[in-house]
């Protein structure tokens, strides 16, 4: 019994841990943090795999923990840039280009980052975890019209983000 | 209809969420109204622009999760080819040495003598022995009194050629000691 859990978690991480990843450094923007969080994802699916019961998909219910987890990852990056004062917490700003950067992909990540929180979820569960709407529905707790409208204007911030820039330059 | 229904309908075609029926009709009004259609298609390229550059930035979480988590999480990486055959090791020898036994075993029993009916073997083997070793003693005498209470062939032959004399002498002995 032990033994078949184990390799059924051994096939989902396989399955899955390429998009967590991505997930997760969609919000760190940084490789080493985004293990951290995957890390820490994977360990609490882990000690909640058997209590799944199975109203969404496993992907979907992943994913509703890796949220969860980048909220409590930055919110303890937070208290901990906090404790340390001001010269660090300059870490956890947002990173805005004064000038918009020149190239393609870095404005639409640069605009995807300008996003509401609720938005530029949405855009990384989509693009980043390759999450279907219901999926993302399941994962954030929303109807899946919910999804829909919060992925249009996402795309629409973008596209009017990237449109000011093409006018500057 | 209104440019964010137009909107929303691109971007769901696009991300494949419309089912079969939904897009042909889709298409059909799209090719009947070219304002709708410039604006499914700026949507279209928002959308595309966006997945190509969270990819690009992305690629990396999925080309490296296999190394990256594997070296960071050892308790996940499980490696069954090794274990497989640190096992297949054990087995072979565990059956090794488990024929290896069955042949010994088989070789002691064979040269282990059948006891003959109605005679002891051990019996015979000791008191054999300590007729040599006790021959022409005391205690050489002394047995062959306690055997004289011990019917059997044995006792028979061990007697033979004993004199009267020598049986008495042994009794007056006895009964000295006694």
């Amino acid at each position: 019994m032990i033994g078949d859990t184990q390799r059924e978690f051994q096939e989902f991480w396989t399955r899955t841990a390429g998009k967590v990843r991505a997930y997760m450094y969609c919000a760190s923007e940084n490789w080493a943090d985004a293990d951290d969080m995957a890390q820490d994802c994977y360990l609490r699916a882990l000690r909640g795999w058997g209590q799944f019961d199975g109203r969404a998909s496993r992907q979907a219910w992943l994913f509703g923990i890796a949220r969860r987890t980048r909220i409590d990852w930055f919110r303890r990056k937070k208290r901990e840039s906090v404790a340390a004062g001001p010269k660090n917490s300059d870490r956890l700003s947002k990173v805005v280009p004064e000038k918009p950067s020149t190239d393609n992909i870095e404005k639409v990540w640069d605009a995807v980052g300008d996003l509401s929180a609720e938005q530029s979820q949405v855009v990384h569960l989509r693009f980043a975890a390759g999450l279907s709407y219901a999926e993302i529905a399941q994962a954030l707790g929303v109807p899946i019209g919910t999804v829909r409208s919060r992925l249009h204007r996402g795309l629409k911030g973008i596209k009017e983000q990237i449109g000011e820039w093409d006018n500057e330059t | 209809m209104k440019r964010d229904a137009i909107e929303r309908l691109a971007i769901d075609s696009a991300a494949g969420e419309l089912n079969e029926d939904a897009e042909a009709l889709f298409r059909i009004y799209l090719a009947e109204h070219p304002p709708a259609r410039q604006w499914a298609e700026d949507v279209s390229r928002i959308y595309e622009r966006t997945r190509a550059a969270i990819n690009a930035k992305t690629t990396e979480g999925y080309a490296g999760h296999e190394t990256s988590l594997n070296k960071r999480h050892p308790v996940l990486q499980l490696k069954w080819p090794s274990f497989a055959r640190w096992a297949a090791a054990v087995i072979f020898g565990t059956l090794i040495g488990f024929a290896a036994g069955r042949w010994q075993t088989s070789e002691k029993t064979y040269r282990m003598a059948w006891p003959e009916p109605g005679r002891n073997t051990e019996q015979v083997e000791a008191v054999s022995d300590l007729k040599d070793k006790y021959a022409g003693t005391f205690w050489a005498d002394k047995m062959l009194a306690l055997l004289k209470h011990k019917p059997g062939r044995q006792y028979e032959a061990d007697f033979q050629g004993v004199r009267f004399w020598d049986r008495y002498r042994q009794y007056i002995k006895e009964k000295h000691h006694e």
